[in-house]
């Protein structure tokens, strides 16, 4: 209970609020809830459900819980009947526009009526993101993967703005698991998932390097999805592969793992059916990796998660090479530290607004050198 | 569905932006719009057999319309970057020929649901 009424602003790690325990009972609980809505509406499996599915996963060790991503659902299905078409077209942007669900407990120290105008804001959202998140993609080109971080980090810039002008002022949370006990299981749980997804990858399909190969060589542009062009079997290798990169990244940080760290990674496995590969992340995490020394900056759970998210810049680096990615990684390290704050932590999708802005910088600069080439 | 005659028009941008990066300077289209569906015919010089087979990897991955609906926008939209997979979960049936010994037409088509 104590789960669901908090304040889910990022970073709220639900272990540091609740316990171990109460927090795989309510990723066990998002997931039936998300599965059953898949189920019912005959949404097909592709690299775009599977991304949306493991990164639902994920933030529900961090801000989504079973209670604040129910308005957001009800805003894209009233979405989808206002313009007369099935909700399975748009069931994945409402698993991804669930990283606003911290806006359901905006309000929450006004009671039962903070909760309530905080739900109808949430359904309202859920009815706009749609229209938003297809125009919005056309300011980064699809160069970056979380396109409705991007969206979502907009309205929350907004209605943040709002807010804090009537005087409800909306302040970024760092609550995170530090114990280390927690950090083994943590760890075992992300070895275990990376290990099991390269397992049954390889059980469905013999590996085969100049297959990977192939996968490694596509930007990662949106629209990439690893399942319908290579299968499940090539696709849950990579999963797996990037899984176990950055867990032992992270597990060696010397800071414990905890519900956001083992979330994000989670969620970043997910992106690796959608577009990332280890080719086109490497270069944007050493990009930040540069950036930590030479800015002196002290390795927080804040730190590695950008290290983590940074990665949805992916096709940027797959596309214009690995001396951009970096620079992409320096530049989405810099601008990430002071996007969180614009929102009041209202978008658990933080490195998604960040990454959007310097995605289509970069894609537009890159675009204009070439428009001259050709 | 809406903006269809905006969304073939993406498609065709997409399709000609990729060929012609790809080296196929000389391309020929046909372009057949009716109220329930288009027709794409596009026929190129010189394929080589392992691009042919990227080709027919990405059109006939089959149409998504969720996928459509997110990412439509994007179809000819860089300068830099022109993949076929958006454009394959965009169409319906694929069929792709050999005309004559160089020459190879690709038919895309495109219910209007």
């Amino acid at each position: 209970m104590q789960l669901v009424i908090s304040r889910d602003a990022l970073v709220t790690d639900y272990i540091a609020v609740s316990g171990l325990s109460a927090t795989l009972i309510n990723v066990v609980l998002v997931m039936v809830f998300t599965l059953f809505i898949k189920r019912i509406n005959h949404v097909e499996l592709n690299g775009f459900v599977i991304a949306g599915l493991l990164t639902t996963m994920g933030f529900a060790f961090f801000g989504k819980n079973i209670y604040n991503i129910l308005p957001i659902y009800l805003g894209v299905f009233l979405y989808a009947r206002s313009v007369k078409r099935p909700f399975k077209q748009f069931f994945v942007i409402a698993m991804f526009a669930t990283g606003l669900a911290p806006l359901v407990t905006v309000g929450i120290n006004f009671g039962i009526l903070g909760l309530i105008i905080g739900s109808v804001i949430a359904v309202g959202y859920g009815f706009i993101i749609p229209a938003i998140a297809s125009h919005v993609i056309r300011f980064h080109n699809g160069y970056l993967l979380y396109n409705i971080g991007f969206s979502g980090g907009i309205v929350a810039l907004i209605l943040t703005a709002v807010l804090r002008v009537t005087g409800l002022d909306l302040e970024v949370v760092v609550n995170v698991n530090e114990a280390w006990d927690i950090h083994y299981i943590l760890f075992a749980i992300l070895i275990g998932m990376s290990l099991l997804f390269i397992s049954f990858g390889l059980l469905r399909e013999r590996f085969n390097w100049s297959r990977y190969k192939k996968l490694m060589s596509m930007s990662g542009r949106a629209v990439t999805d690893y399942y319908r062009i290579f299968g499940e079997g090539l696709m849950l290798v990579n999963m797996g592969i990037v899984g176990l990169m950055l867990t032992l990244l992270v597990a060696f940080s010397g800071i414990p793992l905890n519900g956001a760290t083992v979330g994000s990674i989670i969620s970043v496995m997910g992106f690796s059916a959608f577009g990332k590969n280890p080719k086109n992340i490497i270069p944007l995490i050493l990009g930040c990796i540069l950036m930590i020394i030479v800015s002196g900056t002290v390795i927080t759970p804040s730190v590695l998660l950008v290290l983590i998210f940074v990665t949805g810049l992916a096709p940027i680096a797959g596309e214009f090479g690995f001396v951009i990615g970096i620079i992409a990684g320096i530049l989405h390290f810099s601008l990430v530290q002071y996007t969180a704050e614009w929102q009041g932590g209202a978008n658990l999708y933080n490195n998604g607004f960040a990454g959007g802005f310097i995605a289509g910088v970069i894609s537009s600069i890159m675009d204009s050198i070439a428009k001259r080439s050709m | 569905m809406t903006n269809e005659i905006k969304k073939n028009g993406k498609i065709i941008d997409e399709l000609v932006t990729y060929f012609l990066k790809k080296g196929h300077h000389q391309l020929r289209m046909d372009v057949n719009y009716s109220d329930a569906q288009t027709i794409i015919t596009i026929w190129l010089d010189h394929v080589a057999a392992e691009e042919l087979a990227l080709i027919r990897e990405c059109l006939t991955q089959g149409r998504d319309f969720a996928m459509e609906e997110y990412g439509w926008e994007l179809m000819g939209e860089s300068e830099v970057s022109a993949e076929l997979n958006l454009v394959g979960m965009c169409i319906d049936e694929v069929e792709i020929d050999h005309v004559d010994e160089n020459i190879i037409a690709i038919k895309l088509i495109r219910q209007h649901i």
